[in-house]
């Protein structure tokens, strides 16, 4: 009961808050501008709402999975997938939330082929990685560096980030924990959580290295 | 155009709110924290702010406090904008002195009603606070013309009152208040060594003696002509009536003693604290002030060293002492009891 609550809460609260802002002037600005001329501008504020939009549905993604993953409805399905592709889509999706003149530098070691989930292998990426760029400043690079080997697979993702606390640390992976420092950033703090849960049904395990405003690395270890 | 900076980390919600806020014709400066908004509020001082609270860097509280610790910044009108709905986060907002708190999502007439009470609020603030004598001045002449407080001297008998005529007296009770047609008044208290304070110099337009009738005590000062004058009496009775039955006029009234009351702050602050040199210099300009006469190129005054003493709050002797400084650095001419303001610019200087 006491997590449903928090759960509505946190609905109600600032992550949804914040993209509906931005739907309603951006509607709003659409009405005034009437004249043909004005189409550019129009289609501007569709993007605008095309692309909150897109950001609400992740929100809620991560809402559901949570939801899925407390009923045990998420299960490893496990085939055989190219890790450099999977690592290149990634990418693309992550474009847009990239702030100005940050880079993602990767790397692959071992074989390129992997017996795993790869969609939770997708979404742990994901999860990671548009954290290392939302908690890092511009022009900064993110680490991304994935290592195959016959029995284990290694994925490590770090950044020069605003860190984590050692306090902090202790809670990371609680379900709506947010750092102390972390609390004028968006997010619902349910992420990493995720994470740590996709890397249990994976059979491996999540660690974290992280110094204050010096960087953070995270490390899961997956023994196939 | 008023100048409103907006200052929120959402780009998307930053360049909407803007692209709203300017068709409303305000000119909008944005910034994307807070350590940024506080740089442009001093280099561009802004009307208006509208200022989200989570932001990286510096966040909205902590804008709003570096506004309320710097004395340019204080008095800007501040709206939060903020996704924090908790009610303890708009009392924190209101309690550090915002003056709005909107949460988000919000329509866009919500946004433009709060900004244009918010500056109106603070118009009406600056009209009735307006400390200058300039502004206390206008507001006697507004006072007059309007009709139902001029209609009050309307048709009454004219007084003709000797110089160094007694008018009332401290004690006495106020059965008329006054409207000063021609001439020159004071009003002081004495102490009882019988040291005499100036407590205020009227000049022709002016009411005085409203202040007991208000209140409803006896006079706490008495109040002598300067010169010869013309005077109006108003019975109390058509004061009181006219001040209960109209509001405005009551406002007026309430305003010009807000004004008598910050002006009496400031002149008891100066001789708690100024040099004298500095309070004659503030006395003459004063003076001048006041009693200036329209295309006069010098002002000049004639006014006895002890009065002109308990203006400025000090001893006959000491006052000759200063107005012969005065003199020597070129800054008045002294001819008998008239006082001839050579260098106004050098005296506002010097009052600091």
């Amino acid at each position: 009961m006491d997590d449903i609550i928090k759960l509505k809460l946190l609905m109600a609260s600032h992550e949804f808050r914040t993209p509906l802002t931005t739907i309603q002037s951006a509607a709003c600005l659409i009405e005034k501008y009437q004249k043909t001329e004005e189409q550019e501008k129009r289609e501007r504020h569709t993007q605008r709402i095309k692309a909150v939009v897109g950001n609400l549905t992740n929100i809620l993604e991560e809402f559901l999975s949570v939801g899925k993953l407390e009923e045990g409805r998420v299960e490893a399905k496990i085939s055989i997938f190219n890790t450099q592709e999977l690592i290149e889509k990634c990418m693309l999706d992550l474009k847009s939330i990239t702030k100005k003149g940050q880079k993602f530098d990767f790397q692959i070691t071992g074989n390129n082929e992997v017996f795993l989930d790869k969609s939770l292998l997708r979404k742990i990426i994901i999860n990671l990685c548009s954290n290392a760029l939302k908690f890092s400043p511009v022009n900064s690079t993110v680490n991304l560096v994935v290592d195959n080997q016959e029995d284990t697979v290694i994925l490590k993702v770090s950044d020069n980030g605003i860190g984590i606390s050692k306090e902090d640390q202790k809670h990371l992976f609680d379900r709506f924990f947010r750092g102390t420092n972390a609390t004028n950033i968006q997010g619902t703090g349910l992420g990493l959580h995720i994470v740590a849960r996709y890397a249990e049904l994976l059979k491996g395990q999540v660690s974290v290295e992280s110094e204050l405003n010096v960087g953070t690395t995270f490390t899961i270890i997956i023994n196939l | 155009m008023k100048t409103i900076l907006l200052i929120e980390d959402s780009d998307d919600i930053r360049e909407t709110t803007a692209e709203i806020l300017e068709p409303a014709n305000y000119k909008v400066m944005s910034a994307e924290n807070g350590k940024i908004g506080v740089e442009i509020a001093n280099q561009d001082k802004p009307d208006l702010v509208v200022c989200d609270i989570m932001m990286p860097v510096l966040d909205g509280y902590g804008v709003l406090y570096i506004f309320s610790q710097n004395p340019d910044l204080q008095n800007i009108p501040f709206i939060f904008l903020t996704a924090k709905t908790d009610r303890s986060d708009l009392r924190k907002g209101m309690d550090m002195g915002a003056d709005d708190y909107l949460t988000k999502p919000l329509q866009e007439i919500e946004l433009l009603n709060a900004i244009e009470s918010c500056l109106k609020k603070l118009e009406n603030m600056s009209n009735s606070f307006k400390n200058t004598h300039e502004s206390i001045e206008e507001f006697y002449q507004k006072a007059n013309k309007h009709s139902d407080l001029s209609s009050l001297s309307d048709h009454r008998k004219i007084n003709n009152i000797k110089k160094k005529h007694i008018i009332y007296s401290a004690g006495d009770e106020p059965i008329r208040f006054f409207f000063l047609k021609s001439g020159k008044v004071k009003t002081y208290q004495t102490n009882r060594d019988g040291k005499e304070f100036i407590t205020g110099l009227f000049n022709s337009g002016d009411f005085f003696g409203h202040i007991a009738i208000i209140e409803n005590t006896e006079y706490q000062e008495s109040s002598e002509a300067l010169e010869d004058c013309e005077i109006i009496g108003i019975p109390k009775h058509d004061f009181l009536e006219l001040i209960t039955r109209n509001q405005s006029v009551a406002n007026q009234f309430i305003k010009m003693l807000a004004n008598d009351i910050q002006e009496k702050e400031k002149q008891l602050t100066q001789i708690a604290y100024n040099s004298i040199r500095k309070r004659m210099a503030d006395a003459l300009v004063m003076l001048s002030k006041k009693y200036k006469i329209a295309n006069q190129e010098k002002f000049v005054i004639k006014i006895s060293r002890d009065d002109l003493a308990s203006v400025v709050g000090t001893a006959t002797e000491s006052l000759i002492r200063t107005l012969s400084d005065f003199k020597a650095d070129n800054m008045i001419e002294i001819n008998g009891s008239e006082i001839k303001i050579l260098d106004e610019r050098k005296l506002v200087n010097l009052r600091g």
